[in-house]
Order: structure tokens, then sequence, then C-alpha cells
């Protein structure tokens, strides 16, 4: 990788960082029109945006922030004020700077033609135009964002750092700039640096360093270097703490001009959903020794981890085999070892839900917009973690049950008047930690769904017979709009009903090992519950043979195993059934002859064998005889070669213990291969 | 053995299927490795042999017999697998034997005869060598290869909008 193609993935990663918060801000901002620290978020956000896209030289993708940032410039002059018409046009040039950054940093020449966007700004007064000779001219009264301009492509810190302030009553809080000189022959300067910030961090709130962060992190300053703090201590407090540290050879504190609006945030409460933001603007200089990592690396540590459990199970074997105790005894320990090493090496792919969490808010925004409903949007449990390739695959079915939320669950204000509810309504997403699994909950208090509705929905396109009713609770027939073919039609919209359905939305879940319940209460709200597990990496898988070949079935489709020899097999209309519990006709399958190993019209099952019973994405109940059953154990999911795409009812492979390799069986398309 | 290659001839490994030799450019071989029978994979195409493991990854073993249109693969005392990578990953082909690896001159290369090509598969071959007075048939691995299918994975979700409830 060249070096250019370093910065720039650099800047790629930050600016969708950076993006990010100014969303967040505007988004904030609408909320709380008057509050000046959200207008402070935006305007840095641009302003860092806009130094980093020069740098690159990016020249249109730099424009379109300074824009951005004159605009903010006037709101935070209160020169304009804030509305719907400006948050609408700053985030469609948020959209529009996403599409010039990847249009510039493709080397792309086909731009796409921003002037319209430009001319609403004009519309909306912005005042100045860009000009190449004086790109900072609206910098005056920010002494610390300049910093950002001396090395725009890194700072992570910077952005809207004293959104963060949170002064004690009665004690006035200054921004300070401590030079810190070290001594000449200090070795470890990055380590020295980190503990003058952590002292001053404890004084008050560490806003920026010159130089950045990253570049102190990286050694890449000569003898000193400069903290911005804000605090209520002395300057000959700062002093004293900073000359406490090992090898600093001397530090001079200089109050700096009162930062801007300090009060009014102070006095800002902020509400639950502006906790995200916070979150990142919370300075967070060498709090945390990270680095960034290709997930590549972190996806052949899982192999490796994978490997060293399978070869661990080969030594078990051995071990037994042999009887030696000092073979047990060492087996033992690579047990404990290899399992640590799992545990963290799985830590390592994990990923906050935030990270797909922060588009909602954005979307939910526009949608109630689209939709002309007035909605609350509140998230919670966004630092609760993930496997990144299930977090990877949940953000659809989490948007299309917001959508279903916002569309079909939230009324408009004035029937909810009517119903004696508050004219807005709320749209909560949240995630939870329960042991393996997270919950993620997406709550309205809309109208409910109206269980007889859909029975009688269900009914129509037969799904079920009106006869069966006793036999459905409310629950059952909520989850009926999951069924394939399912599908209110005269309900749909613009915004939902495309026909695909909940019937994705619950397979998908399924999919990922995981499960969808729904609760609705008519006139009070709904609730999509999703359990996910944490990982895919590994799954538990029940190992059966057919045609004498071991395959693995993963448990979270098993519901139960029956021995061929307890049940008395029937038929209907040819077809191999067997009566489960008195009332519940189950079709049986042989797996060697779904797989077509076998062809023989043999008998359905013989009595030496087992009868699996598997939960099939239709509701239904599915019987797979199988030879033999080898026992449960964890599987370390490999993929299958792309030659294998349009082979039907296998989702991978697996190695077992004796190297050998085992399929993994896809109850989902097994059977429409 | 030291082989050096030159600008004018290339690399490459010499195997045996059936009765006649075959060579594959030492570049595209990332390892030849001992047989073992692989677990088949069912309703997976005929040349696909089934899935075997190499060192942690499971790859696919194709019947390169079948592919060229000979008698399918069976197993023999010599028999190896060729480790290669193709459009669609890494994969290892069946041979009888692989025993040599030898430069070849560029221009010793001739075009296929007809009598090597037999059910329109001409295009698999690069063209025939002369070694040691045997013919050694030059073999083109990407066309020799099975494509990935072209079915896209994801087609049943649908990322735009879905039905409602």
């Amino acid at each position: 990788m060249s070096e250019m193609d370093a910065y720039k993935d650099l800047f790629l990663s930050e600016s969708t960082d950076y993006l990010q918060s100014v969303t967040d801000g505007l988004l904030a901002l609408e909320e709380t029109p008057h509050d000046l620290a959200h207008v402070e978020v935006v305007f840095r956000g641009a302003h860092s945006l806009k130094g980093m896209s020069a740098a690159m030289g990016y020249e249109r993708t730099a424009e379109l922030t300074h824009t951005m940032e004159g605009l903010m410039d006037r709101v935070r002059h209160r020169d304009r004020k804030v509305d719907a018409d400006l948050i609408d046009l700053m985030l469609d040039a948020v959209d529009a700077v996403r599409t010039s950054i990847a249009e510039e940093s493709s080397g792309q020449t086909e731009a796409t033609d921003f002037s319209e966007l430009i001319a609403r700004f004009v519309e909306m007064q912005a005042p100045d135009v860009w000009d190449t000779e004086s790109p900072h001219g609206s910098d005056e009264g920010s002494d610390d964002s300049k910093a950002s301009d001396r090395s725009p492509a890194v700072a992570p810190a910077e952005s809207g750092a004293s959104t963060s302030l949170s002064p004690t009553e009665g004690e006035s809080v200054r921004q300070y700039s401590v030079a810190v000189t070290l001594e000449e022959d200090c070795v470890l300067k990055a380590v020295r640096a980190y503990m003058v910030i952590k002292r001053l961090n404890y004084l008050g709130t560490v806003t920026d360093t010159v130089p950045s962060a990253r570049d102190i992190e990286d050694e890449r300053f000569d003898l000193e270097f400069i903290v911005k703090v804000q605090t209520a201590s002395a300057p000959s407090e700062i002093a004293k703490a900073v000359t406490a540290v090992t090898e600093v050879a001397d530090a001079s504190v200089s109050e700096d001009a009162p930062a801007v609006q300090t009060g009014e945030i102070a006095s800002s409460a902020h509400d639950a959903s502006d906790v995200s933001s916070r979150r990142r603007d919370t300075p967070m200089i060498l709090e945390t020794q990270t680095v960034r990592i290709s997930i590549g690396y972190l996806d052949s540590m899982v192999d490796l981890v994978g490997e060293l459990i399978t070869f661990r199970s080969r030594l078990d074997r051995i071990a037994e085999a042999m009887g030696s105790r000092a073979l047990d005894d060492a087996v033992e320990d690579l047990h404990r070892i290899s399992t640590e090493l799992r545990y963290v090496v799985m830590d390592t792919r994990m990923v906050p839900v935030e990270n797909i969490f922060n588009r909602f808010p954005r979307m939910v925004r526009d949608l109630a917009r689209a939709l002309d409903k007035d909605v609350v949007f509140r998230m919670e449990g966004l630092g609760i973690e993930l496997d990144r390739t299930v977090l990877d695959e949940i953000g659809d079915p989490i948007v299309h049950l917001l959508r279903n939320s916002i569309d079909h669950g939230i009324e408009r204000a004035e029937a909810r008047k009517a119903a004696g509810k508050p004219p807005k309504g709320t749209v909560t997403l949240s995630a939870k930690r329960e042991r393996d699994t997270v919950r993620i909950t997406i709550s309205d208090d809309g109208a409910g769904i109206d269980a007889e509705r859909i029975w009688a929905k269900a009914c129509s396109v037969g799904l079920v017979g009106p006869d069966d009713r006793a036999t459905f609770d409310d629950d059952d027939i909520l989850m009926l709009t999951c069924a394939p073919g399912f599908s209110t039609v005269e309900q749909a919209t613009r915004v939902s009903g495309r026909g695909v359905g909940m019937d994705a939305v619950k397979g998908k879940i399924e999919y990922l090992g995981g499960s969808l319940a729904i609760r609705s209460k008519v006139g009070v709200g709904t609730d999509f519950e999703l359990t996910l597990p944490l990982t895919l990496a590994i799954i538990q898988v029940l190992l059966v043979s057919a045609g004498r070949q071991t395959f693995a079935l993963p448990l979270s489709f098993v519901d139960e195993v029956l021995a061929a020899e307890t049940v008395k097999i029937d038929a209907i209309d040819g077809m191999p059934v067997i009566v489960y519990r008195d009332d519940e006709v189950i079709p049986l399958y042989r797996l060697d002859r779904v797989l077509g190993f076998s062809d023989t019209d043999g008998p359905a099952a013989d009595s030496k064998e087992q009868i699996i019973l598997i939960n099939s994405p239709d509701g239904g109940k599915r019987g797979l005889v199988v030879e033999s059953l080898g026992g449960r154990t964890e599987a370390v999911i490999k993929p299958l070669s792309p030659l294998f795409r349009e082979t039907k009812g296998l989702s991978g492979a697996t190695v077992l213990g004796d190297a050998r390799v085992a399929l993994i069986i896809d109850p989902r398309t097994l059977f429409s291969g | 053995m030291t082989i050096i290659g030159d600008k004018d001839s290339k690399i490459y490994v010499i195997f045996r299927l059936g009765c006649e030799e075959y060579g594959l450019d030492i570049r595209r071989v990332q390892s030849i490795v001992e047989y073992e029978e692989p677990t088949p994979v069912p309703r997976c195409p005929e040349s696909v042999l089934g899935v075997i493991n190499l060192r942690g990854r499971v790859i696919p073993i194709i019947d390169l017999a079948t592919r060229l249109g000979r008698e399918p693969f069976v197993r023999g005392a010599g028999s190896r697998f060729l480790v290669v990578e193709g459009d669609a990953g890494v994969l290892g082909l069946a041979v009888d034997a692989a025993h040599e690896v030898t430069p070849i001159e560029l221009d010793s290369i001739q075009p296929t005869p007809e009598a090597v090509v037999s059910g329109g598969n001409g295009e698999i071959f690069e063209g025939v060598a002369h070694k040691d007075g045997a013919l050694v048939i030059l073999i083109d691995l990407d066309r020799a290869l099975p494509k990935a299918t072209l079915g896209d994975i994801e087609q049943s979700f649908d990322t735009e909008g879905y039905g409602d409830v």
C-alpha cells in the first residue's frame, strides 16, 4: 500500500466518523433548536471535513463542507434560525459530501452536479463564496479548531470537545493552553505525554492537543507539545500537576480567550437521545490504547483458533486411546488455554451496535417526514456489542421493522390526540445483553396490531382454516404475519409493502441462529423482539449420519430427537408421517434420500434409526430420519467454495476432531433443492 | 533440483492422468498434497469429487479428467491433489501422479493436435510440447476450471423495502 493510499484509508474512515457526528448533531439540533452545543458539533465536524479534504486535494468536497460550515457559522452567531428547512438542506449536503468523497477518492471524473444544492445554500443566505486563497475565512473565535488544519487527516479528539463540558455550579471554568517541554534525554516521550494528558483530564477536560493526539501517540513531536484544557483549577495547580510527571522539564500555562458559549452549554440539559452524540464528542485522547486492524487479520485469527480447537479434539482422542495420564493433563491445559484464547479472539470481533444503529435516526426522521408522522426516536444500549458478522446482517431487518412501526404503528397526530395519547409517537430501539444472546427490541406506542384482523386475513389467503381458531392464541396469530404469502396488501404504501414481507425478516433472523417475537396490544403499541447469538463463527451442532457420511445439523433448528422404534409411522397419500403428541401430523423425510444419496423405496425409518424434529421457516415441523446420532459439539463454521453456490441445503462445512470434513445442513433450503 | 526458468521458457508441473502427461504452469500451483478421500458433497456438479480439509480450509476437489473429457478419476497408488487458485478460489485437482517440475522452451510448444482434442474441449489446452520423446499436453488452468455460478447469494433479501404487517 502506498503512503497516499494509507492516508486515503485513514481519510475515508475518519470522514465517515465526522459525517456521522454531523448527522447526529443536526438531528439533535432539530430536537433542541436553541442548543448551541449541537451547532458547535456540526460546525466543527464540517470544519474538520473541510480541512481534511483540502489536504487530500478533494476540492469539491472541501467546497461543499466550507459552504456547510459557513451556514452553521451564521447559526452560531444567531444570524440564522434553526428550522426544518435548514436541517433538510444540511442533511442533503451531508449526502452530497458523501457522494463527492466517493467520487473524488476514486478519482472519478464524472462528477455529480451540486449547483442546485449550492443555490439552496445561497438562498438560505449562506454568506461566503468559496475562496481558495483564504480557506479559513470563518475561523475567528474558534482557536482550537485551527489545530485541525495542521494535521487535517488526524485528530480524533477535537470535534466539538467543548460540548462535553460540565462544570460544577459556581466555579468558573477557563480554557488554558499548557505548553509542556520534556527533558532532552526523555526516552518514552509518548508515555510521558500520555501521563500529562491524563493528569490534565483529571483536573478538567482536555479539548485538544498540538500536535494532534495521534501524532503524540506516535511520538511525532520534538520535546514540546501543547495541551488545551478547560478547567476550574488555577494555573499554578495545572503547572504543578504537569511538572510532577517524570521527565517533564517545564510547563507554561496561559489562559485562552473564553470558550464560546460555555454558559449555555452548562445550563443545557442533555436528554436521553443525546447520549450518542455526547459519547462521540468526549475526548478520547489516549484514554485507551487502540490500533486499527484490518478485518482480514481478525478473520484469519478466528480461522486459526478454529484449527486449534479441531486439533485439540484430535489430541483428546489420542490421549483417550493411549490412556496416558500425563498427556491427559497436558490436553486439559490446552483446553483451558484454547477456550480462553477463543473468547479473547471473539472479543476482538465484537462491535458496538451503535455502529449500525447510528444511521437509523436520520432514516426515521426522513421517513416520519415523508409519511407526515410526528415521531420521537429513542435508542438505548448503544454500547452493547455483537460479532461483526451478526451485526452486518441485522441492519436490514431492523430497518424493515422500524418502517413498520412508523408506517403502520404510529398514528397521525389527530388520531393520537383523539385516543388520549401524546401527539408525538415514540419509537424505541434498544439493545440488551442476556447471557450468550443480545436482545434487540423495536417498540412503538402506536395503534398496535389487531389479532382478529390478522386472523381474518390469514384465513382469506388460506394460511389457516377458520376452524383452527381455538388452537391459536394472540401471539401465535401475530406470528402469522411472518408466514410466507401473508401480506395485508390493502395497507401497502410506498414505504413498506413491497411484497417480500415479514417472512424475509424472520427468515434472516433465524438464519443468524436467532428468533423473532411479536407482542402487541391494540391501542397501546407493538414490540418486535429479536434475540440474536453473540457470534456466528462458532455454532452448536448435532452430528448425524446419513448415507454413511457425517453431517452437522445446527442445534438452533432441532426441536427434539425421537428414536424411530418408539414412534408409529403412518402414511398419508403415500407420504410417511408421524402423529406427534396426539394432534400434530409431521411429515418424515430421510436425510440420505433428500440429499440424493439413496433412491431406494425402502421403509421410511429403520427401527434403529433416529427421527430429528426440525422447525422449519414456515412454522411447521418436519421429521428428518438419520441413521445415527454422533453427539452434540461446537462447530467452527468454514465457508463452502463459491462453486457450491447453487447447491441447496448446505450452509457451510466444519472440520471434525478426526480432521474429516462434515457438511453443515441448512434446513431452510434443504427441502427446496 | 535446481530449476532455472529464463525468458524463453516456462516452468511446468508435469502430472499424469490416465496414460497421458499434462503440464501446468508452476506459478499457478500452490502445492501438491497427498491424496485423501474427499467428503462427497450432495447435489453438486459431477466434476466435483467433494471437499477436503486443507490445513483448516475446506476446499473442493475437482475431477480434472472429466473436465478434460476423459474417463472419471479413479484413485490410484500415486494419486495427488494439485492445489491451485482460480476464479472460484482455492481448489484441488485430482491427478494420478505428479512427479516432475521442468522448464519447457516456449518455442517448442506446438498447437494441440486434433487427436488430443475430444468432445470440444480444445480451448482448455495451451498446446503440446515434447519432453524426453513423450508428448506433454499443456493446460490453460482458467479454462479448465469450473466457473463459480453467478447466482446472487443475497438475492433472497431485499435491502430497500419489504412487505408490511
